[in-house]
């Protein structure tokens, strides 16, 4: 089963780059496969210059140039609950890093612990309790702050908000850009909430089993999109406000095919409202559509 | 706003407390509600707020061994709270029908689709055999099911969560009920499944004029489909309006706060969020006065002593805060 | 509100405030205590010397002198039922002991690396679970010759398949869950990822299964020692004194040679298991997983 099946992307340092989708489109697997957490059948990945990976010609990264590795690009999890070790209080949990990496020992790495959690807002008098004993949103800012700990140049944040109370999103999110700017960090940003993705992210990719279909600025993204899907998607956001419903929503009809038996071709065809019998049988690639605006589509054109 | 005559559900001084001795806390603290026939009323809040256990408590739901409730609840004219069990069975299902949150496991695994929708009919309306098939089946295809004859005979692991959330709401129209309660149906979904469930709900409460209390923490879903809105904070409902008054004009705070902390088409300016400080607060941290005080930025000394009470400050609009019962404006 | 002094214990304090409550636990826990207490003072405690022979008492049934009588070698029965206490106990604990070393090492490696490993892992576990305890542990000792560290050896080689399967279980369910995912973000190699996150999240049923794997590795003793394979004379041990019963006459009329060690046997194992079903109930809601 291909979970991605050919998505490739450059992100720009300083940026974040959101993913978009929905269930099944890869963009976790595709994160988490830049983080070297899953291994790529195929393909290959440049981070600041070097070569991480490259499945074709086979070359991977030596164990010790993999862990320098780590030390510059981190994750920040979807369930704050889950990816927290119950067993150990916050202070450790942030300090692991810090000692893996040799950045500091014993009590220095404590201190350096603590400042780091009172950078994302959690006071160093709370350090010696266990995340059990901390609100959803508290807990997410510990796991942001061992991300932060090992000063990494690039953080990839798996529906960081997702799992949190709506009033507490914005404050993690303000958290994030202000981290960002002190530390001119580089995002990735996966989330299925296009409200969230717009506000935050510079560049876009929009996927769908597997593929990227369209990517590019935020505004040319949601100014203009080209691509069935995303203007579906665009479309099936829920109102601002009760008089702004929509009321030509693009309907869908049926469900997301399951990613062990993907549509033929264009794997959007099955739902597209605009499919012929090429887009059966043709597999589209991204062309540009105007600056840094790129489509999957074969009709792209003709739809708009 | 609302007269009596029209109501469908009227719910008075509702009190919910859980646990014993020591660890009795209340997690509803006294709400009023009013819902008029044919009305989608969005019941508002995050997590800890109450309002699911308001759903259970007009369902019956909530065990006695550990739940105390007081007030009542008066469905189409009849008082629920002093039903037996018994009586209440009659009319879970039947009048009242409730849609929960997790499709992936509010369906048994080990019948079939039809089986369970067949359960509710036979149960509460007496039919068996070929006719509830076909009853099942005619359902099944008014919930925009495609292929109703084979769902028919699937088991719930063959399908996706959105099909599993129109069985479901199939389950819950079977018969015909006057109120439906969903308890954050679409938020397990993905958004392009989510827009399809929404508009079957509208389709559904037109086309049979069934009455809904919509429960969700998403302010864009509740935009999409209530009538009428209650936002609910630490067991109170704090504001109370017609969905379009409170987009437009919130009042209270809290409801202000949620408002804007939403990232919507208005700001690409990539200005910093608004953002309500401190913490969702749990049920076991009772503070004097207003609730919401701890994290208010307009809270004065009145709102630590003493809590509000619910008024309405405009027509139709019911507001619980010191602040607004004094200056009736919108904040800035 | 008192709610909140419940929020600021670390897991193992909540635990301990949990089995409190369990007043059954509580006991078992008191007389296992106890027991442990007295007999390893038995060099102090006990009147006689374990094996101090008076052939002018022999077989006498409980007096001032001989609290619980004496044996067949006039060797007074409660001074061997102290020290016999020290072998029992000792042997259910270092069998234990054996067992969790290389349960825990394999069952955590199986569950964690997975696929082949796994595989071949459980297979072995598997073949040692086919065959029957006494059977097995019979030939063994019969081979190995009756003593008490062929005993430990026995029941420890035989008996690691049930924690190795029970911490393999946990450790693929946690083996997902995203702090693991984190522990692997941070750089943290396989070993380190086994010793430092998941076992100490597995300890609640490894712990509840040690308590309860001490009563059995006692049975155990027990029942081999009975039958002349465990502890050999003139060492003491439960088991061994309750072999005297074998005999009819004994069992009819010298109820003192065999009634004192199987009670303390019945007693132990019995306040072993409240407290392993107590520390179970303990530690379950903390894994909320």
């Amino acid at each position: 089963m291909r979970a991605v099946d050919g998505v490739s992307f450059d992100v720009q340092k300083g940026e974040c780059f959101g993913l978009v989708g929905e269930s099944g489109c890869g963009k976790s697997t595709t994160g988490r496969c830049i983080l070297r957490l899953i291994d790529a059948t195929a393909g290959s990945m440049k981070f600041d210059g070097r070569v991480i990976f490259d499945a074709e010609a086979g070359t991977s990264m030596e164990r010790q140039e993999l862990l320098g590795l780590r030390r510059d690009m981190q994750i920040i999890f979807q369930d704050p609950t889950a990816s927290l070790d119950p067993h150990m209080n916050v202070r450790d949990i942030v300090a692991e890093g810090i000692i893996k990496h040799r950045l500091a020992e014993g009590k220095a790495a404590e201190l350096l612990a603590l400042e780091c959690l009172e950078l994302c807002g959690l006071s160093r008098k709370n350090a010696h309790r266990y995340p059990h004993e901390f609100s959803g949103g508290q807990r997410q800012r510990v796991g942001i702050a061992r991300a932060l700990a090992l000063k990494p140049k690039f953080i990839m944040a798996d529906e960081p908000i997702s799992a949190l109370d709506v009033s507490i999103q914005a404050q993690i999110l303000n958290l994030m850009s202000d981290l960002k700017e002190q530390f001119g960090l580089t995002y990735l940003f996966v989330s299925h909430d296009l409200g969230t993705v717009k506000y935050f992210c510079d560049h876009i990719g929009v996927m769908y089993l597997g593929v990227m279909v369209e990517s590019g600025t935020a505004s040319e993204l949601f100014d203009s999109p080209c691509h069935p899907y995303a203007r579906a998607l665009l479309s099936s956001m829920p109102a601002e406000k009760p008089g702004l419903r929509n009321k030509e929503r693009i309907r869908l009809t049926g469900d997301i095919p399951s990613p062990s038996q993907p549509p033929s071709g264009c794997k959007f065809h099955t739902r597209c409202p605009f499919a012929v019998e090429q887009c059966r049988v043709q597999v589209p690639h991204l062309e540009s559509a105007g600056g840094t605006h790129q489509v999957a589509c074969l009709r792209w054109r003709e739809i708009i | 706003m609302n007269t009596e005559v029209d109501a469908i559900l009227r719910i008075e001084e509702l009190v919910v407390h859980f646990g014993r001795r020591e660890e009795r806390i209340a997690v509803i603290n006294g709400i009023n509600l009013n819902l008029k026939k044919g009305r989608v009323l969005g019941l508002v809040g995050e997590s800890g707020c109450g309002k699911s256990v308001t759903s259970l408590a007009i369902m019956g739901l909530l065990s006695p061994d550990d739940s105390e409730v007081e007030g009542k609840i008066i469905f189409d004219g009849q008082e629920l709270t002093c039903l037996s069990q018994e009586k209440m069975g009659q009319i879970r299902g039947n009048s009242i029908a409730m849609v929960f949150q997790e499709p992936m496991t509010s369906l048994n695994p080990v019948f079939t689709i039809g089986y369970q929708i067949g359960e509710v009919l036979s149960l509460h309306q007496g039919i068996t055999g070929e006719e509830n098939r076909q009853h099942c089946i005619e359902l099944l295809r008014s919930v925009n099911i495609p292929d109703s004859e084979r769902i028919y005979q699937y088991y719930p692991h063959k399908l996706s969560g959105g099909m599993r959330q129109r069985v479901m709401i199939a389950m819950a129209m079977a018969c015909r009920p006057k109120l439906i309660i969903a308890d954050e149906p679409t938020t397990a979904l993905d958004v392009t499944i989510q827009a399809q469930i929404l508009d079957l709900f509208k389709e559904l409460g037109e086309k049979q004029g069934t009455s809904m209390i919509f429960i969700s923490h998403d302010l864009g879903v509740i935009a999409e489909i209530a009538d009428d809105v209650a936002v609910m904070y630490a067991g109170h409902i704090m504001e109370e309006c017609t969905a379009v008054e409170l987009y437009d004009n919130p009042l209270h705070p809290y409801t202000y706060g949620l408002m804007n902390a939403r990232r919507g088409s208005s700001d690409q300016g990539k200005t910093r969020l608004y953002s309500i400080p401190g913490i969702v607060p749990s049920p076991y941290d009772v503070v004097p006065g207003c609730p919401f005080a701890p994290r208010c930025t307009r809270a004065r000394e009145v709102c630590k002593c003493e809590i509000p009470a619910l008024r309405e400050v405009k027509p139709g609009h019911k507001v619980r805060c010191w602040e607004v019962e004094n200056h009736t404006a919108t904040f800035d | 509100m008192a709610a909140t002094p419940l929020k600021s214990l670390a897991p193992g304090q909540l635990t301990w405030r949990k089995l409190r409550s369990n007043i059954l636990a509580m006991f078992g826990l008191v007389i296992l205590l106890s027991f442990m207490l007295i007999t390893l003072l038995a060099p102090v405690l006990a009147p006689y010397g374990r094996d101090t022979i008076d052939m002018a008492r022999v077989d006498q049934p409980p007096s001032a002198e001989h609290l619980l009588g004496t044996d067949e070698l006039g060797r007074d029965v409660l001074s061997r039922l102290l020290y016999g206490g020290q072998v029992s106990m000792g042997v259910g604990v270092a069998a234990t002991f054996f067992q969790l070393i290389i349960g825990v090492t394999l069952g955590s490696i199986a569950g964690y690396y997975g696929s082949r490993v796994d595989s071949t892992i459980m297979w072995v576990t598997d073949v040692i679970m086919c065959f029957p305890f006494f059977v097995i542990a019979i030939s063994m000792a019969a081979l190995l010759g009756p003593s008490v560290w062929n005993v430990i050896l026995i029941i420890g080689i035989l008996e690691w398949t049930a924690v190795a399967r029970i911490v393999r279980g946990r450790i693929l369910s946690l083996r997902s869950l995203e702090f693991v995912e984190a522990a692997k973000a941070l750089g943290l190699s396989r070993w380190e990822i086994i010793t430092r996150h998941l076992i100490p999240n597995t300890m609640g049923p490894i712990i509840v299964y040690a308590t309860l794997s001490v009563a059995q590795g006692i049975l155990a003793e027990a029942s081999l020692s009975f039958l002349g394979l465990g502890v050999m004379q003139p060492q003491a041990s439960w088991g061994g004194m309750m072999a005297a019963a074998q005999k009819m006459r004994v069992l009819q009329n010298e109820w003192w040679l065999w009634i004192p060690a199987g009670s303390m046997v019945l007693t132990t194992v019995l306040s072993i298991n409240f407290l392993g079903d107590g520390l179970r109930d303990a530690l379950d809601p903390q894994y909320k997983y």
